[in-house]
């Protein structure tokens, strides 16, 4: 009996800790009880702070990865087999509907949550540092900008994936954008596709890009990101709670004082600590920073499902590359990119300004390099860190919330006011008809 | 602050929001469309055909695989009666396959959908006869459509499918209006 029992702990125990201080090590080493730290700040607890938007975008990468390993089991990466295995996914496979369509609104609300996250920590300027010695947090902004483009990349190869006629020629303008990149542009093309035309290569490599390369980026982001967090001293609204604490006076308290000669009668000194008082503004970690992830984690995968249950997934006619839907439509968050780049074609006498390199290319290229590098030139001063709206950053804030309304405006027009040959249409203007077989 | 009360109020909401969700898409899988069918079509046969017969009718979704053609048709899952002999009467969806042109084109060798149009992979009436909804070109070429283009024979639009196979026949036995067109 005792022979079994020292085999079995010889293959389940891979450390049996001998004595007090390696014990003690047991504890002090593991990864996983200190994930969070003991103590959290009440700020950082607070939904009107952060609203929780960074852990709502790590929910919804964690269905996605469940969603999507289980898609795996049942979709074939052919360009014969695509599209009729996602039509068995939808009516063969026990629940796949729903799977299928959580992944897709799952995806989809990623997209829309990291923006808006990331779009949170600019209007905070939580991406400033705050009075602490080695904070780094715009490097951690600029991993942030790195894990929103991963987003869009794992959002756009998953695009092509059911082989359709909205997949096949969203990832045509898509690239086709992508191909009026200076000097580079056809050879990343060449790369994206795996040949000059959409097919099988294509196909494949945007499953391996979505299903492996790309999640793995993404995780190993976003654990630097959480750990920059955690070196950094936490959310940026400790940083103000810090400078808060530096601005009040602490009282002197009435003590003795010491000099190299001995006690001395007179002048008293006392220390001014800039340090946070922990009893008044943390609570434990434990339950109260679980409890709360627990409750987003919930609502998020409640809401999630709920969508993924009243909105269908769609899937349009098999892919034809001889026939292109009238209008054909990049994917709704780089909508706004197709609009810009319709008009930045503009024609002038002979010559046309190539809109795919102006306002495909060009612009976004500006505008996510300003996006990435901000920190680095924003000159506020550390009072502006982890607030809301302070006055000092007022112009910032107001030029990035007018830039994303303008891309969310090209969004909404794209959308619904753009139909067939691209012509202008208001909302209430009926679409013409494109034959249709029956 | 009071996290406490609040956040397990929401705690509770969203979970019982997540079981009911749960218990509607399980209502939906447990009472799919083709069950009432499956177990109409055992009644019409218990009593045309007696009890013995009734049992030997298979449950669950069914389908043909025509693998020369590459397709699958899942409309066997409600017309149980195709190939049965003696339902000839019976009301649709259990009504039998007229049995010449079905000796012809057996169903496990062309399946369904290359004569009559619809889409096979669905499982449920509206998606699989295809005839209201989007982004699917072939539908069901049957009672909807003729009335919806008020031909006069109900049988007449289905002969556009015999040119899949037969456009290059000068004449096809069964295809009047396509030997009509093949004559001008």
């Amino acid at each position: 009996m005792g022979a079994i029992k020292d085999a079995w702990q010889q293959l389940t125990w891979t450390w049996k800790p001998q004595g007090g201080r390696e014990s003690g090590d047991s504890i002090v080493r593991n990864l996983l009880l200190h994930w969070f730290p003991a103590k959290v700040n009440k700020e950082s607890l607070s939904f009107r702070y952060s609203l929780w938007l960074g852990t709502i975008s790590a929910v919804l990468f964690v269905i996605l990865s469940v969603t999507g390993v289980i898609l795996m089991f049942l979709y074939v990466p052919s360009v014969e087999r695509a599209y009729p295995s996602v039509k068995d996914i939808e009516f063969a496979v026990s629940f796949g509907w729903f799977i299928r369509s959580l992944h897709r609104i799952a995806a989809h609300l990623m997209v829309a949550v990291v923006f808006l996250h990331a779009a949170r920590v600019f209007l905070t300027g939580a991406y400033k540092n705050g009075t602490a010695a080695q904070q780094n947090r715009p490097i951690n902004w600029v991993v942030g900008v790195l894990l929103l483009l991963l987003t869009l990349l794992l959002s756009f190869t998953g695009y092509l994936l059911p082989w359709d006629q909205l997949a096949f020629w969203a990832i045509t303008v898509g690239t086709n954008i992508a191909r009026a990149a200076p000097l580079v542009g056809d050879r990343i093309r060449f790369l994206f596709l795996g040949g000059h035309e959409i097919g099988q290569s294509t196909l494949l490599r945007f499953y391996v890009l979505h299903c492996f390369f790309l999640p793995v980026f993404v995780a190993f982001l976003f654990a630097w990101h959480m750990w920059r967090v955690r070196k950094d001293g936490g959310l940026a609204c400790v940083d103000r709670l810090r400078l808060r604490q530096k601005a009040e006076k602490v009282a002197p308290i009435k003590a003795k004082t010491y000099s190299l000669l001995g006690i001395t009668r007179g002048r008293r000194v006392h220390v001014e600590t800039s340090l946070v008082n922990e009893d008044l503004h943390t609570v434990d970690s434990s339950p109260n920073l679980t409890r709360r992830i627990l409750l987003v984690m919930l609502v998020t995968v409640a809401v999630t499902a709920l969508l993924a249950v009243l909105v269908a997934a769609p899937l349009e006619e098999p892919a034809n590359p001889r026939v292109t839907p009238n209008p054909a439509k990049a994917p709704w968050y780089f909508l706004w990119l197709q609009e810009l780049v319709s008009d930045t074609t503009i024609r002038i006498g002979s010559f046309t300004i190539n809109g795919a390199l102006v306002g495909g290319v060009l612009l976004p290229g500006v505008l996510v390099l300003l996006l990435a590098l901000w920190p680095f030139f924003d000159k506020s001063s550390v009072y502006a860190v982890g607030t809301w709206f302070t006055k000092e950053r007022r112009r910032q804030n107001w030029v990035f919330l007018i830039l994303a309304l303008l891309i969310a405006i090209l969004t909404v027009v794209e959308t619904f006011m753009r139909g067939p040959y691209w012509n202008f249409y208001w909302p209430w203007e009926a679409w013409p008809e494109v034959p249709r077989r029956f | 602050m009071n996290f406490d009360s609040r956040d397990r109020l929401w705690i509770y909401l969203s979970g019982t929001a997540i079981l009911v969700i749960s218990l509607w898409i399980y209502l939906g899988y447990f009472r799919p469309e083709w069950k009432d069918y499956q177990s109409d079509f055992r009644e019409v046969v218990a009593k045309r055909f007696g009890p013995d017969r009734a049992r030997e009718i298979p449950s669950g979704i069914q389908q043909v695989w025509a693998k020369d053609l590459d397709r699958v048709d899942r409309c066997v899952t409600c017309h149980l009666g195709v190939e049965w002999k003696g339902l000839e009467n019976a009301p649709e969806p259990f009504k039998s396959h007229p049995r010449e042109i079905l000796t012809r084109h057996p169903a496990s060798k062309y399946g369904c959908t290359i004569c009559h149009g619809g889409q096979g992979y669905a499982t449920d009436t509206e998606t699989a006869h295809a005839t209201t909804i989007e982004h699917w070109e072939e539908p069901l070429l049957g009672k909807e459509l003729t009335a919806s283009y008020s031909v006069s024979d109900r049988k007449a639009l289905m002969q556009i499918n015999c040119n899949t196979c037969h456009r290059y026949d000068a004449q096809t036995a069964g295809a009047d209006f396509v030997n009509d067109g093949n004559n001008w």
